[in-house]
């Protein structure tokens, strides 16, 4: 469904993205790494915000490295923040109402509807992630980028989202810092360290191998 | 709220049964002004992008409509294509500004009405130089004042409805989502620039009619209409009602309108000192920045 193939993005001397390709059709892929591996520059260049320096993207069978975010959240492919972003001084059902029409279904799915008329600036942290996330999912998205959902939820918000996320059927790729949370909930990880793809594969297998250990901790 | 503001926007059906002409005159030029100051708004207060150079479709459409019914073209047609002319221009400035984010739109249409109070002046026998066009009363929107303040009216009450219409669609509701986060609502499948360039043109085109009116109202086209002036005053009427509130914009439009036109004005010429006016204004505007920066509307209007 989703083909990085080969992406590089440069800011000046320095390498975000080094030859990254992965793909995932199904299912639920975690990224990982240190900070500033480059996962949310990757995830800015899947969704249209930054264009490569080289390499393609690939969703659904076509190239969309050349087309502007909005098209490709058009066709499916919709990304979330990892600060947070909701329309702040719209309320909770504005929100949603500006992305689609049937509002009602997906915040009382995330827990919101009591809070619908809310303006969504005054929502508490975990409340904005859900809302967040509710936008997202508004889209009828074909596949979800979620950039560290669990970021700044409550040890019972992060159960909750993670039950949540669970029981979707949407292909999504996660970077998540909390790898409790990202190993419970996807089936492959990919591991980034300076831009580049330093290992892909199960979870379990994830914190065996030592270049993952070594880019984490350092050489021993 | 809203059978309120049906009550206010019938009130003024009953002005010319009481005031005298002078003042008669006066508020119908207010009603543009109001117009003006939403269309603005539009811009300013739903989108978040500040256009400082929105006199300028004004005066696009003042002079176009001017100068086509003095060569003979219909009045109304002529308003019609000031109207589309406003709007071109408003297409071509916005798809070059609106693609950039940040100060660009500020930028560029602050130099314009310099740019066009310039062109006016250097073809006189055009557009009239300093002291601009007469209409001629042959060439009015009524030959009564009465009959102007009317249609004034009618006009004004039709834009008011409209741009209601759209801040309270769901294209407006994106335009506010767009205003405060256009990241958030690109990665939503809203295309920002789109949406932004829409509403720049619907501005434009409302404000070039008005231009149209006005001069055909007040039977003469000059560089005023292009003034930064004018400019000013419809900042500070959108600020002091409150951004992107549509109700505040009218509120705004018409207690500036009505302090600069009705109080200040005379009051200045009873100092003898000309610009006392405009002095007092941008200090008011400066102390609202400060103390009111919601507007009255914003401020003291929950929904």
């Amino acid at each position: 469904m989703l083909r990085v193939e080969g992406v590089t993005k440069r800011f000046g001397a320095l390498v975000a993205l080094d030859n990254v390709t992965f793909e995932v059709n199904s299912g639920r892929l975690g990224i990982i790494g240190p900070n500033g591996a480059g996962k949310t520059t990757l995830f800015n260049v899947i969704s249209g915000f930054l264009k490569p320096d080289s390499g393609r993207i690939i969703f659904k069978g076509r190239d969309i490295t050349k087309l502007k975010p909005s098209r490709i959240a058009e066709m499916g492919l919709i990304r979330t923040f990892q600060i947070l972003k909701v329309f702040r001084n719209l309320t909770v059902e504005e929100n949603v109402k500006a992305v689609c029409d049937d509002y009602r279904e997906i915040l009382e799915d995330v827990g919101l509807w009591e809070k619908r008329n809310v303006l969504a600036g005054n929502l508490s942290q975990g409340e904005m992630r859900l809302l967040g996330i509710a936008l997202a999912l508004s889209r009828n998205p074909k596949m979800l980028l979620l950039d560290e959902p669990f970021s700044g939820l409550s040890p019972v918000e992060c159960r909750s989202l993670a039950d949540y996320l669970r029981d979707l059927k949407v292909p999504s790729i996660i970077i998540e810092h909390k790898l409790g949370e990202l190993f419970d909930l996807v089936e492959r990880v990919v591991v980034l360290n300076f831009g580049r793809v330093i290992f892909e594969g199960k979870p379990s297998e994830v914190v065996e191998n030592e270049e993952v250990v070594e880019a984490y901790v350092g050489s021993s | 709220m809203r059978a309120l503001a049906i009550i206010l926007a019938l009130i003024p059906l009953l002005i010319p049964l009481v005031a005298p002409k002078s003042i008669l005159f006066t508020i119908g030029l207010l009603f543009l002004f109001v117009v003006y100051v939403v269309t603005w708004d539009l811009v300013a207060g739903y989108v978040g992008e500040v256009n400082l150079g929105h006199v300028v479709f004004v005066g696009i459409g003042a002079y176009t409509s001017v100068l086509l019914t003095l060569n003979g073209l219909n009045m109304w047609l002529s308003i019609l294509v000031g109207g589309m002319l406003s709007t071109l221009f408003g297409l071509a400035i916005g798809s070059v500004c609106l693609r950039l984010r940040g100060y660009y739109l500020a930028l560029v249409t602050a130099i314009l009405p310099l740019v066009f109070i310039q062109i006016v002046n250097i073809y006189p026998n055009v557009f009239g130089g300093y002291e601009g066009l007469s209409v001629g009363i042959n060439n009015a929107l009524h030959r009564t004042v009465e009959g102007r303040f009317y249609i004034s009216y009618l006009f004004t009450l039709a834009s008011l409805i409209v741009i209601y219409k759209i801040v309270n669609s769901k294209f407006g509701l994106r335009l506010k989502a767009i205003r405060d986060d256009p990241d958030l609502a690109e990665s939503l499948g809203i295309d920002v620039f789109k949406h932004k360039v829409l509403a720049f043109v619907i501005s434009a085109f409302f404000s070039g009619i008005a231009g149209g009116i006005t001069a055909f109202y007040r039977l003469s086209v000059g560089v005023d209409l292009f003034g930064i002036s004018l400019m000013l005053l419809i900042i500070i009427s959108a600020i002091l009602g409150g951004l992107g509130t549509y109700y505040g914009a009218i509120i705004g439009a018409v207690i500036v309108y009505v302090l600069k036109y009705m109080v200040l004005t005379s009051f200045a010429q009873s100092l003898g000192m000309a610009g006392v006016d405009d002095l007092i204004l941008y200090a008011l505007l400066i102390v609202l920045i400060y103390k009111l920066p919601k507007g009255i509307f914003g401020t003291f209007y929950k929904s």
